[in-house]
């Protein structure tokens, strides 16, 4: 029988339950102490997503109080820290869900129980991360810690910056990313000027190349060309405007490596243009 | 949100500031045409929109602006309207 002065009602349903609170437990090794806050890191490549955290905090007196509060990212991919004061007590539960993120790859929290504002310091625990989207919510204690690269990414379709004639492609993964890429298409058109063009697909870091897809033996004047580099694909010319050619296959592009074409005797009036790629993204 | 196109008043190429999902496209200037070597180097005073700033308690920033662009489909448009933003948020921050 729990002693008449240490009954505390508790909220809605169950509330003729009540907590021995001088001898039971600690619910959760998540105390939360006077000094402590929620970082709450939240970084998206949807602009304006934002984030709803829900969380379940046991006050002193027994009481459970339910919280919620919306974050919306403001630095895109890079992320934002936020810092939420919570009431001291026992941290039961947290949980977080996307209102606009549909794919995973997109949205990213990771919430911290820390002192101060350093970030990531010794005075912290991580007790939540991952990505959040449609009906996918993270929660604590009962979800892992998902790294930013773990699992599917988010599928996009970017059509990148068509080059001044006689050009060449250059597109870069952006910061703050992880790509996987999986189709890179485009067009050549070439001029009358008499020559043959080798079209090859090039994978660099920003310094040394160090991946070459060829996609035909060359390509003649006056002709429009469409390529499709994918993985898996094989070498085939369809006559007389449509070329498939294979790219590195699972290949895992860092941010600032680019991917780009390398056309020997490209002439100045040629121009590539409808540059289309498909990426798997995660944020990084 | 509209979609602007731009061109680089460096290299000359053109692109649409959003994806078409929505999302920022990040511009950056390609390098300059291979020499008889077949080696190609940077462009000079390239563009590179993608961030520098890559701490979470930092306004992101672009790499460079290289000779900047011109919006062919706003006049009003000196950059990409996200550009505008940042800086206008980096800018505000140091006042305060």
């Amino acid at each position: 029988m729990v002693p008449e002065a240490t009954r505390v009602p508790g909220e809605g349903f169950g509330q003729e339950v009540g907590f021995d609170i001088n001898r039971a437990p600690p619910p959760t090794n998540a105390y939360i102490g006077a000094d402590d806050q929620l970082q709450v890191f939240f970084a998206s490549s949807i602009p304006g997503a934002t984030a709803k955290v829900f969380a379940r905090i046991l006050l002193p007196n027994g009481k459970i109080v339910p919280n919620e509060w919306i974050f919306t990212a403001i630095n895109g991919r890079v992320g934002s820290n936020f810092y939420q004061f919570l009431a001291e007590g026992f941290m039961l539960s947290l949980s977080v869900a996307s209102l606009n993120s549909t794919q995973p790859g997109q949205s990213y929290v990771r919430l911290t129980l820390m002192r101060g504002t350093q970030n990531l310091s010794s005075n912290s625990v991580v007790l939540l991360a991952g990505y959040v989207y449609g009906q996918n919510v993270v929660s604590w204690p009962t979800s892992q810690l998902w790294p930013m690269s773990f699992g599917r990414g988010a599928m996009r379709v970017i059509n990148g910056t068509t080059p001044a004639p006689g050009g060449e492609i250059t597109e870069v993964v952006p910061s703050n990313v992880l790509w996987r890429l999986q189709t890179f298409s485009f067009v050549l058109n070439t001029s009358a000027a008499v020559a043959n063009r080798g079209v090859l697909l090039v994978f660099d870091n920003g310094v040394a190349s160090y991946s070459y897809s060829t996609a035909t033996s060359g390509q003649p004047a006056g002709l429009s060309q469409s390529y499709t580099f994918a993985p898996g694909y094989p070498l085939v010319n369809i006559y007389p405007s449509q070329v498939m050619a294979p790219a590195p296959t699972d290949h895992f592009i860092p941010a600032g490596f680019r991917i780009r074409t390398a056309t020997p005797s490209l002439q100045a009036g040629d121009q590539y243009s409808t540059i289309s790629y498909l990426v798997e993204e995660w944020l990084a | 949100m509209t979609r602007e196109q731009f061109q680089c008043l460096n290299c000359g190429g053109k692109y649409f500031d959003l994806c078409l999902d929505g999302q920022i496209y990040f511009h950056v200037c390609s390098p300059l045409p291979p020499d008889e070597n077949g080696i190609s180097l940077p462009r000079p005073n390239a563009r590179n929109e993608t961030n520098c700033n890559r701490s979470p308690d930092l306004i992101p920033a672009i790499t460079s602006e290289g000779l900047g662009v011109n919006c062919l489909t706003n006049q009003n448009l000196l950059e990409p309207a996200w550009i505008t933003h940042l800086k206008n948020r980096a800018q505000k921050e140091e006042q305060e």
